[in-house]
């Protein structure tokens, strides 16, 4: 680990003002789950690093007219313990409860999720200097890519890791993004995440010293007939090889309103207007789902260990839309 | 040279069913227990001795060494694959801030030549951890980089990067084992006497093969697997003049003592103790103070302070050995009646830098026919093998039976009756009804394995598969010579057993106290135990299971002869016959345990000691040096296994429902001891199966999984249902019947899984671990080799 300084800021203002002229040396720490690793590994150097922990604003969660607000500092433990959530919106719940280790999850928070770094076991190792790390190659294109995306690959094929960020997607939830001078932007997390094709280095919009305040799930996004499933390699905790998130509006048998986001198979979580738009005031039928099931790996562009994923987009965009119909929603 | 010996007859057999045998033992030898024994404390689920310190967190460990002044060590790491240390610069870390020692491993360990990614060049001794880590930054090292190859494929590959030095190939004949002349080369004469002997035994099989009403054929890939104990590798070493104190994670106290005073090593300590009461783990890969040791040992040597070196996960993963990986090619010749009549193997395994130990076990266990087997060990710029529970045997096994399995639906036979018919073990042939009964075979292996919906006796509801599978396994432990056991048995009635090798988990410190509480009439509790300490007695290395059955009988002749002495003593107080006088319930009773006229406990009686304490060092009785022990029921020890798994076709996603383990191991001194270690070697056995494997980047030749986060290993969410059925064999080999069970119950387990997988959804995957991937690829009829 590199020596750094911390600094210990009380309001969201501090935080982004931290970082002062050399912001570019410095790295927002909330529960550390990630980041600590990045350090010791020292695929990240910062010698400054903004303790968010004080920051009470951060925290909580509550409702308002914009929806429910949920502070960037709430644990993944205490997402997954809301009764709002659990009730109006238990498809995140359930992508929370699949989410790493209870231990994680109780220090991890739901801003550091969506921030997460990819865990590309080259991004991951100091002497691997990747492209992602500022280097010249890709390692994953030629190199061991089994976990890698399937979608989206060409210059990175870092899969984003976040459970969360699909589900909120799918229920078109927001992010709110405080900047240096208090300034603010809310804007869809959809929109957060930057493919490597525009930004190899990040893999979302935030500038080094903007912070997330809060996530805002939309009112009328609850109670939807929404579900997330995922596939692993392994029960205990893992990491998902593909998963997706349904969300749908249903109205006298047939799908309304559609979200369809696919996970673990892309840089960015994936946002599947093409299979939403099948769904689209159809009927589900078996017939339909086998076809929606076949054109899930439509655009796939496989490297050579991770063809399997197709099979598994299929498989999980299928069961993610039965699971949905089948759970509780309000239409 | 034989010892001196008598013959006497023993009774060996289990269950219901005994025989005589005449056997010789050793001078100073007991007679082994008889079947039929009343024992007060063998056979007694007693919780492990030191339960509650480990649950509680009181153990101390090697890590858990905090000795005052201690300085942190740490080491700088090769990234190359291959390449010479051209020069190491040690200058500047020496001036670095906190740093108190320096070494350099081409000066120490003599050698410029770095075959494998992350071995140790240099390690420096510091204040803090910061302080050490940034040292070895400031270390400057001059390489010749070198072309390399990681995997097996690659290094078998025309024009392949060498591996070794001078002129050793990447790929070496392991066996039939290449006749060596002492100055290393090959023996031209033996070897062509070898290949005509290869020769002959592949045109035998080639006829069988031929004639043979059934061949089956098949292709098996296993994968690399670390040990992955949850203690890394390391020491914390301090010296006393010339004499080195190390604290020691190890399998082996006295061969880290031996190595670290050897006169010819890199540390030659004067006089060595080691230490190791706790270990987090060995499984093979602990056996020597390795490089971190010897850097502990130089750098508090240097230093003139106590220093500890703990390896990190990295480290632990890329440097510390591993099971070899295996490419096995096999082919058995079946009579339409269900008996093998032959057996073709060709197997590829890389072991690392060097071919030795990359070996297959898949010709063992069954009634075989005749055999036709070459085995290659493939040499890759990986870290080097070392022996991993049951070297060589789930590999070997996973695809022996498999084999077994498609042999027996080649001849419509059903796969338990076909391993029956050709196994002859006493043992394994009852051991396989119980493993049937307890999994639920009959009904399990009919049922259609189409689901119909619902639970009517199907074996899958939607995508989901269910299926049932056997394996086999055996092992061959049964001690050997060389330990000493030290029995004292004090005036005040507290008894000491001292030995100074270790206990990696299987309960040695336990079943010690056990067989010495046992001879001597009293309680364990009575009994105090000491061990991990090479000031004390000689004991084994903690490999090959054989430390139970090498320390067992030890105990049990020390503790015999201090219970004789007692007697005598309490005989010539109370003027009677020593020769009518036992111990037993806390008491001296008669020799048929009855009653005294005078009641006399143990403490009465240790009070007429004549001096402070009886004294006994029991030595391992033997034969001779390669017999060590006699005859018995069988050579080996059996064990069956059978699973039960449920795959979704849909996700590749494999569960092991169930594990019934039919074990046994001799006599069982500790059944819930024993029932420990084949819970773990099946929790291991399924991980290897479904998770574990070492990936390697071929672009730049290292371990890219170096962690637990993608080095996965099975947890307590996938751990399935085990049934432990154990058997409590009078074995004979030794005067305790104990026969070692660390390893056995790893061999089957994979190859259980496998076969019920196949079952569940009607292809087989010929790789392991099993990952969805393969999963789905097999439904696909794709295979994903290796
Ligand atoms: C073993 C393991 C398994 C895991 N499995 C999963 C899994 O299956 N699915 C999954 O989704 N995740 C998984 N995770 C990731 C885990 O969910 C994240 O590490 C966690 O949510 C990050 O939150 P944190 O508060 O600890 O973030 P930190 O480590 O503190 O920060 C993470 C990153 O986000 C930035 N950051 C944090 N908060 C803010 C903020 N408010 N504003 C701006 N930037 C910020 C930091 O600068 C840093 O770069 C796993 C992690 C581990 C260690
Ligand atoms: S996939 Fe991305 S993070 Fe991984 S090696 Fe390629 S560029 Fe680096």
């Amino acid at each position: 680990m590199k020596p750094f300084r911390m600094a210990l800021p009380r309001t969201v203002e501090e935080a982004a003002g931290a970082g002062g002229e050399s912001f570019a040396a410095s790295k927002m720490l909330a529960g550390g789950t990630d980041l600590l690793a990045e350090l010791k590994e020292r695929t990240q150097t910062p010698d400054l690093v903004i303790n968010l922990k004080r920051v009470a604003a951060l925290r909580g969660i509550a409702e308002s007219p914009r929806g429910l607000e949920i502070g960037a500092l709430v644990t993944l433990a205490e997402a997954a313990e809301d009764a709002r959530i659990a009730e109006r919106w238990p498809a995140l719940r359930d992508t929370i409860l699949e989410t790493a280790t209870p231990q994680i999850r109780n220090a991890g928070t739901v801003g550091g999720n969506l921030a997460q770094r990819p865990r590309c076991w080259y991004y991951r190792d100091e002497s691997y200097r990747c492209l992602k790390k500022g280097g010249t190659v890709c390692y994953a294109q030629e190199g061991a890519n089994e976990y890698h995306a399937i979608f989206g690959n060409k210059i990175c094929a870092a899969v984003h890791p976040s459970n969360l960020a699909p589900v909120l997607i799918a229920h078109g939830a927001l992010v709110e993004i405080a900047g240096s001078g208090g300034k603010t932007r809310t804007i869809p997390v959809e929109e957060f995440f930057v493919a490597p094709e525009k930004n190899v280095a990040a893999e979302n919009v935030l500038a080094p010293q903007e912070v997330i305040a809060r996530v805002i799930l939309p009112l009328n996004s609850a109670n939807r007939h929404a579900a997330y499933v995922e596939a692993r390699e392994r029960l205990s905790y893992d990491w998902a090889l593909c998963g997706a998130t349904a969300s749908l509006r249903l109205e006298a048998g047939r799908v309304r309103e559609a979200r369809i986001v696919l996970n673990a198979v892309a840089p960015v979580p994936v946002r599947r207007k093409d299979l939403e738009a099948m769904l689209i005031g159809a009927e589900i039928t078996d017939e339909l789902l086998e076809r929606v099931a076949k054109a899930a790996a439509a655009g796939a562009t496989p490297l050579r260990d991770n063809g399997y994923k197709q099979a598994l987009a299929g498989a999980l965009t299928k069961r993610a839309i039965l699971a949905a119909r089948a759970g509780k929603g309000a239409g | 040279m034989a010892a001196n010996t008598s013959e006497i007859k023993i009774r060996v057999g289990f269950g219901d069913s005994f025989r005589d045998l005449t056997v010789r033992i050793a001078e100073g030898d007991v007679p082994p227990y008889e079947p039929g024994t009343r024992f007060d404390v063998i056979g007694a689920a007693a919780p492990r001795l030191d339960a509650e310190a480990k649950v509680t967190g009181s153990a101390r460990f090697t890590y858990d060494q905090n000795l005052p002044g201690l300085l942190h060590g740490k080491i700088l790491r090769c990234p190359h694959p291959n390449a010479n240390v051209k020069s190491v610069d040690l200058t500047a870390a020496r001036a670095m801030p906190g740093v108190k020692a320096a070494i350099s491993f081409p000066e120490v360990f003599r050698t410029e030549a770095v075959r494998f990614a992350w071995e140790g060049i240099a390690a420096v001794a510091a204040e803090s951890e910061a302080q050490a880590e940034a040292a070895l930054r400031a270390i400057a090292v001059e390489y010749e980089v070198l072309p390399f190859c990681v995997t097996r494929e690659d290094a078998m590959k025309d024009g392949a990067p060498q591996v070794g030095r001078r002129n050793q190939q990447n790929v070496r004949r392991i066996y039939p084992e290449i006749p060596f002349t002492r100055d290393g080369t090959i023996d031209e004469k033996k070897e062509a006497a070898r290949q005509v002997e290869m020769r002959e035994a592949e045109a035998k099989v080639d006829r069988i093969l031929k004639e043979s009403d059934t061949v089956v054929q098949g292709t098996f890939y296993t994968q690399v697997q670390t040990h992955s104990p949850l203690e890394t590798h390391g020491v914390v070493c301090t010296w006393e003049n010339e004499s080195l104190v190390c604290y020691c994670s190890t399998q082996a106290t006295f061969a880290v003592r031996h190595e670290l005073t050897h006169h010819q090593g890199p540390v030659r300590a004067t006089n060595a103790r080691v230490l190791c009461e706790y270990v987090g783990g060995g499984f093979g890969a602990k056996f020597g103070a390795g490089r971190e040791g010897v850097a502990g040992a130089l750098l508090a040597k240097a230093a003139g302070r106590p220093v500890k070196v703990m390896l990190d996960r990295r480290e632990e993963h890329t440097t510390t050995g591993n099971r070899p990986d295996s490419h096995q090619v096999l082919a058995m010749a079946v009579a339409k009646t269900g008996e093998i009549r032959a057996l073709r193997a060709r197997s590829w395994g890389t072991a690392g830098t060097s071919p030795a130990g990359a070996g297959a076990h898949n010709d063992v266990m069954y009634e075989l026919g005749e055999i036709d087997k070459i085995e290659y060990g493939v040499r890759t710029n990986a870290n080097d093998a070392r022996p991993l529970r049951a070297p060589g045997f789930p590999q070997g096994v996973f695809a022996l039976e498999a084999m077994m399995d498609i042999a027996a639906a080649s001849i419509g036979m059903d796969p338990i009756e076909f391993r029956k018919k050709n196994d002859a073990h006493p043992v394994r042939r009852a051991e396989y009804d119980i493993a049937c009964e307890r999994i639920g075979w009959a009904a399990k292996r009919g049922a259609p394995a189409v689901p119909r919906g619902g639970a009517d006796g199907g074996r899958g509801v939607g995508p989901l598969r269910r299926g049932v599978g056997c394996a086999s396994s055996l092992w061959f432990a049964s001690g050997g010579g060389g330990a000493k056991v030290l029995v004292r048995v004090h005036k005040n009635g507290t008894v000491e057993v001292r030995n100074g090798a270790q206990d990696i988990g299987t309960g040695t410190r336990t079943i010690l106290g056990m067989v010495v509480a046992e001879e001597l009439g009293i309680r364990l509790a009575d009994v105090a135990t000491f061990i991990g300490d090479t000031n004390d007695p000689a004991g084994p290395g903690s490999g090959g299971s054989t430390t139970a059955p090498t320390l067992t009988p030890a105990a049990r002749v020390a503790a015999h002869r201090a219970k004789r002495q007692l007697l005598d003593a309490v005989a010539r107080a109370e003027g009677w016959d020593a020769g009518n006088l036992d111990l037993r319930g806390g008491k001296v009773v008669g020799r048929d345990g009855a009653a005294l006229a005078r009641e006399i406990d143990f403490r009465a009686a240790c009070g007429l000691i004549a001096e402070d304490q009886i004294e006994v060092l029991g030595e391992r009785p033997v034969l001779d040096k390669d017999h060590p022990n006699y005859g018995g029921l069988a050579d080996t020890n059996a064990g069956v296994q059978c699973a039960e798994v449920e795959v979704d076709v849909e996700t590749g996603l494999v569960r092991v429902l169930k594990v019934v383990a039919v074990a046994d191991a001799g006599k069982l001194i500790n059944p819930k001891l024993a029932e420990s270690q084949v819970r773990g070697g099946v929790i291991q056995g399924v991980s290897y199966a479904l998770y574990e494997r070492r990936i390697m980047d071929r672009i730049e030749g290292r371990m890219v999984n170096a962690d637990f986060e993608f080095y996965k290993i099975l947890g307590a969410v996938d751990c399935p249902e085990i049934e432990v059925v154990l058997l409590d064999v009078f074995m004979g080999h030794n005067n305790t019947h104990v026969m070692g069970l660390g390893e056995p119950p790893v061999v089957a387990t994979a190859a259980a899984v496998a076969n019920a997988v196949a079952h569940a959804i009607g292809v087989r995957i010929h790789s392991l671990p099993i990952t969805p991937r393969k999963v789905l690829a097999a439904l696909a009829g794709e295979e994903v080799r290796g």
